[in-house]
């Protein structure tokens, strides 16, 4: 019996560590990868550290306090390209996402994806095909969609 | 008297059954028989009944497992990726890069969205003219 909850106990863990960053995890060892990830605690701690108010474009100390996660993979490997796509879909199929904006532009093509629960947006993914470079972008958190247009008023074209 | 007449009557009818020599090794033996063979199935049911529990509970652990798996937060593997930055405000500059792209991007789409709003109503426009001519 004690060999059983062993092996369960191992199983579990295995099976808890395929889970949600296996995109990031998997890409992000491929040669020629663009990829920056920033943890919760370093979101705790940026949230602490009011001071690193550094420009005035973008009000995003709001918007740090509240996130958990950031993941960008970006490359212009045709062969990483075509596989990052194929994952990404699959990955969208089979998780309950909302297509927040679709916008092709020539050659340009982007789409986000969110994750909502009730009316709080906690994943936001964007897929951008621009310029032979393809990047995803992953943001965990919980952000409201006046949070998403505040950061947007700051931008401009 | 009675009572003689009846111990006559059986007498003369149980003399005409031959009783076997061996009956009696007969009925001890097949009396064993049917002990041992009573035996022999209450352990069988009771080996069936711990094979029984043996299967239920390598169920359960699966069926435990699976849920765990599924409902547990995720967010603890976070722990196996390394940051890539070491200090806050290298993170906070990159994140800012982040979402000013994010921002840029999402605008593009409103802009769009704006764009074909007026193509609409300059079409309606048109159409209204027409239907005025």
């Amino acid at each position: 019996m004690k060999k059983l909850i062993l092996i369960a106990f191992t199983c579990l863990l295995t099976v808890t560590a395929f889970g949600q960053n296996r995109f990031y995890k998997k890409f992000s060892g491929y040669e020629g990868m663009t990829k920056v990830y920033i943890s919760p605690s370093m979101f705790s701690l940026m949230g602490n550290d009011m001071q690193l108010e550094l420009t005035e474009d973008l009000n995003i100390a709001a918007l740090i306090k509240n996130m958990s996660g950031l993941y960008v993979l970006s490359t212009s490997n045709k062969e990483h390209i075509a596989e990052m796509r194929k994952d990404f879909n699959d990955m969208v199929k089979t998780g309950e996402f909302e297509v927040l904006m679709e916008v092709e532009d020539g050659t340009e093509k982007v789409i986000m994806y969110l994750q909502k629960q009730e009316d709080i947006i906690t994943d936001l993914f964007i897929c951008a095909d621009e310029n032979e470079e393809f990047s995803v972008i992953y943001l965990a958190g919980k952000m409201t969609s006046e949070d998403l247009k505040e950061m947007m008023k700051g931008v401009k074209n | 008297m009675e009572t003689d007449r009846i111990k006559k009557i059986m007498d003369k009818h149980y003399k005409e059954i031959e009783v076997p020599g061996d009956l009696e090794a007969k009925l001890s033996a097949t009396i064993d028989r049917l002990a041992a063979e009573e035996s022999h199935g209450v352990s069988q049911r009771h080996s069936r009944r711990v094979t029984l529990w043996k299967v239920l509970a390598v169920a359960a652990s699966v069926t435990i497992i699976i849920t765990l798996a599924l409902f547990l937060p995720v967010r603890d593997s976070h722990l196996q990726i390394a940051d890539t930055f070491t200090n806050t405000r290298d993170a906070y500059l990159e994140t800012e890069e982040v979402l000013l792209y994010v921002s840029s991007l999402m605008n593009k789409g409103v802009d769009k969205v704006s764009e074909t709003q007026k193509n609409i109503s300059a079409l309606n426009t048109v159409n209204k003219y027409i239907e005025i001519q």
